[in-house]
């Protein structure tokens, strides 16, 4: 049960006594529709503490992205809040843990925003290996059934909630036991083994960081250390809204849309077709010439 | 007219003096679940030393019991002088909050003992031998209460609870309920259904049973500042803070228990709804809506739902009308209201028992020795930095007395053989 001891929120301090009457806090800095990037951790520096990060709307930066081979450098930079929360160190940190979820709306009443339906859930799931080769999906999410569609889209919504009334920014460390935050929804038990996340996707939506780096290059190809990537899906319940996007397309079926990477730096990018950084490009180019197969890969902690 | 009435000058004179007097007042609120057992629990704490009381319910005991807004005044069992005790209730969440934070709650003000005029009338059946008023207008006195009844834990709340000290005197029930028009073969919900029904506003009766009807059940139900609510998001596992997909039903207006009496419109839970707004874990959302008190709740569920037209959360309508049922979870004695109106009570997880006044000693044992845990403490809660002689003193004597007024509310908590730690926690000896 998503309960122990809560804290005072935003939202009650804006409340009267006669409660209901009063209007709450609203974070001007979100919207339902915007992607949240989730940090947890799990031991150490931190270990109380869940980072949340607005990263802009799904359907307007995000949506159809890899179609559109559009690269987005730089979204935000959070390694401010990421080092003062967990540490200096926190991208070789193998206790924390980072995803990406949003929706706009859990009621199906045939609405769209910025053409999506209500209960277009987007939601991240780690990659298993990152190289040079980013647009290459190799993560899968399931396919939930729609009663757990909805309730994952209820999940969310209720994560926005926390987002839209315990902080007026954009970026928020919140202690884990204020309600609906990150860790509510993207349980993880001994060993890191996650629980479905959301109520829906099986095996967690999160990727856990470690050692070692799982790519060279950015969005725009300069050379940066990426300490994670996560492959982002878009599942929508409904295809028969006259004018949505992908209308009479899946529906509830995970479609891949891009990568978000963070590098060692707090940097967010989101890559769906990768720019080889020169040297790279040429050092690629030599061993092609010389018949060498050159492909870094490496293992994911999931 | 009664003389109060006639001597309402007086009695404002009286009123100005008593300002100098040494007078006491505690103000409760919280649980709606629970004003029943709360009210009789009063009147009997005050016995013979009654004086006089004033409510904004219809006129009888049933009226004040079930009034948002009540005062008593009197001589009471260790007080000095005159007490008055006066009760809003709101639901026990928002009773936390009230206490817990110390912030202000409208309460009828003690000119309602002697207020008159339409459409006031005199109560002489709610207390024996004590003639007051009934139908007062709201009350609008803002204090901050003394006491706080509450359906579930003061931790069942987003609200900083250090300073909240809390008792358990009682054990309160519920029951999972349909509206009249069920069919036969409907007569049982588990816990997962019902985490289904409120996650997605509706579900076919053909999930809950083998059937060929082909009627939809929808979710309905109370605000989150309702215990009642806690408790069925906290007893079958679904989260008490997670939003839900709740419908708001509106009937035709006619009496409650009139054969008449039919559901009219159904729609998602639309935002801006008044006091029906939702707003403890998160803003105000479509479908997370639910009545602020039972009282419409258990109206509603006396009626029929053969034709009701469904409506989006702008309130445009949805299709044709439809017949469908409602599915909630009641306290047991809007239950036993509900059912005598034609709803029906469904057991839970396989175990029922059957709402009255007072519970059957075979149901009271399916409570008590744990083979059914639709329930929890009803909590009684005051704040540290709050703490009188006189709250104390009204504390005592209620929490004394409740055992023996619980009426339809619950089961006495010295019977209880099982326990849990938390609302919807494991039930074991």
């Amino acid at each position: 049960m998503n309960k122990s001891f809560k804290l005072l929120s935003l939202a009650a301090l804006a409340m009267s006594g006669l409660g209901v009457s009063s209007a709450i806090a609203q974070n001007p800095n979100f919207a339902n529709g915007d992607l949240i990037l989730g940090f947890q951790s799990k031991a150490g520096q931190g270990s109380d503490t869940n980072v949340m990060v607005n990263l802009g709307n799904t359907a307007t930066v995000f949506r159809n992205a890899n179609t559109n081979n559009i690269n987005l450098d730089n979204i935000v930079n959070i390694n401010s809040i990421l080092v003062s929360t967990f540490g200096a160190t926190w991208w070789d940190n193998t206790n924390i843990l980072w995803g990406a979820a949003g929706v706009w709306s859990n009621i199906i009443e045939g609405n769209l925003q910025n053409l999506d339906p209500e209960q277009s859930i987007y939601a991240t799931k780690a990659r298993s290996a990152v190289g040079p080769d980013e647009t290459i999906k190799n993560s899968t999410l399931n396919t939930p059934s729609a009663s757990n569609h909805t309730l994952g889209s209820n999940s969310i919504i209720g994560l926005n909630g926390a987002f839209e009334t315990q902080t007026m920014s954009s970026e928020v460390a919140l202690l884990n036991t204020v309600a609906n935050t990150w860790e509510d929804f993207n349980v993880t038990s001994v060993g890191f083994t996650q629980s479905t996340a959301f109520g829906v996707y099986t095996g967690g939506i999160q990727q856990r960081f470690g050692a070692g780096s799982y790519g060279t290059s950015n969005a725009t190809g300069s050379p940066v250390a990426i300490e994670g990537a996560l492959d982002l899906y878009r599942g929508q319940s409904q295809n028969n809204v006259p004018g949505q996007f992908d209308e009479n397309g899946p529906v509830r079926i995970p479609q891949f849309q891009g990568i978000l990477t963070i590098d060692n730096a707090g940097n967010v990018d989101f890559i769906t077709t990768v720019v080889p950084e020169p040297s790279s490009a040429l050092l690629i180019g030599a061993a092609s010439i010389l018949g060498l197969g050159f492909r870094r890969r490496r293992s994911v902690l999931a | 007219m009664k003389n109060k009435f006639i001597l309402s000058g007086l009695a404002a004179i009286t009123a100005l003096a008593s300002t100098a007097s040494a007078d006491q007042t505690i103000d409760i609120t919280g649980a709606t679940a629970f004003r029943t057992a709360a009210i009789t629990t009063i009147i009997a704490s005050y016995g013979a030393g009654m004086d006089d009381f004033a409510h904004t319910g219809a006129i009888g005991l049933a009226g004040i019991q079930g009034a948002r807004q009540s005062i008593f005044k009197g001589d009471f069992p260790g007080l000095p002088d005159k007490t008055i005790i006066r009760c809003t209730w709101t639901g026990s969440v928002e009773g936390i909050q009230t206490v817990a934070t110390q912030i202000t709650q409208d309460f009828l003000a003690e000119s309602a003992l002697t207020a008159t005029g339409a459409p006031i009338v005199n109560d002489t059946v709610a207390v024996p031998s004590v003639t007051g008023t009934a139908l007062l207008p709201a009350g609008t006195n803002l204090v901050i209460p003394d006491l706080a009844f509450s359906d579930v834990y003061p931790t069942s709340s987003p609200f900083n609870v250090d300073n909240v000290v809390d008792s358990t005197p009682g054990v309160v029930v519920f029951t999972p309920v349909v509206n009249e028009g069920a069919p036969s073969g409907l007569t049982n919900v588990q816990a997962g259904q019902l985490r289904t029904l409120f996650g997605t506003g509706n579900q076919p009766l053909n999930y809950f049973f083998p059937t060929s009807d082909v009627r939809k059940a929808y979710a309905t139900g109370r605000s989150d500042f309702s215990g009642t609510r806690t408790t069925y998001l906290a007893e079958t596992g679904y989260g008490i803070s997670l939003p839900v997909q709740q419908h708001k039903p509106v009937t035709n207006g006619a009496a409650a228990g009139a054969a008449t009496l039919a559901i009219s419109t159904l729609q998602i839970w639309p935002t801006n709804d008044g006091n029906n707004k939702s707003l403890v874990w998160g803003p105000d959302k479509v479908g997370n809506g639910g009545f602020e008190s039972s009282s419409s709740l258990r109206v509603a569920f006396g009626g029929t739902s053969t034709a009701v037209q469904r409506k989006n959360s702008a309130g445009g309508n949805l299709g044709s009308p439809e017949n469908l049922l409602l599915i909630s979870v009641f306290g047991i004695s809007d239950a036993t209201t509900a059912i005598t109106n034609g709803a029906k009570a469904l057991t839970y997880n396989g175990v029922g028992i059957t709402p009255a006044s007072p519970l059957s000693a075979g149901d009271i044992a399916k409570i008590t020795e744990g083979a059914y845990t639709f329930w929890s403490y009803q909590h009684l809660m005051y704040n540290s930095t709050n703490d009188t002689t006189e709250m104390q003193a009204v504390l005592a004597e209620l929490t004394n007395n409740l055992p023996a007024n619980l009426g339809t509310a619950g089961v006495d908590i010295n019977l209880m053989n099982v326990s849990r730690d938390d609302d919807g926690a494991t039930v074991a000896p």
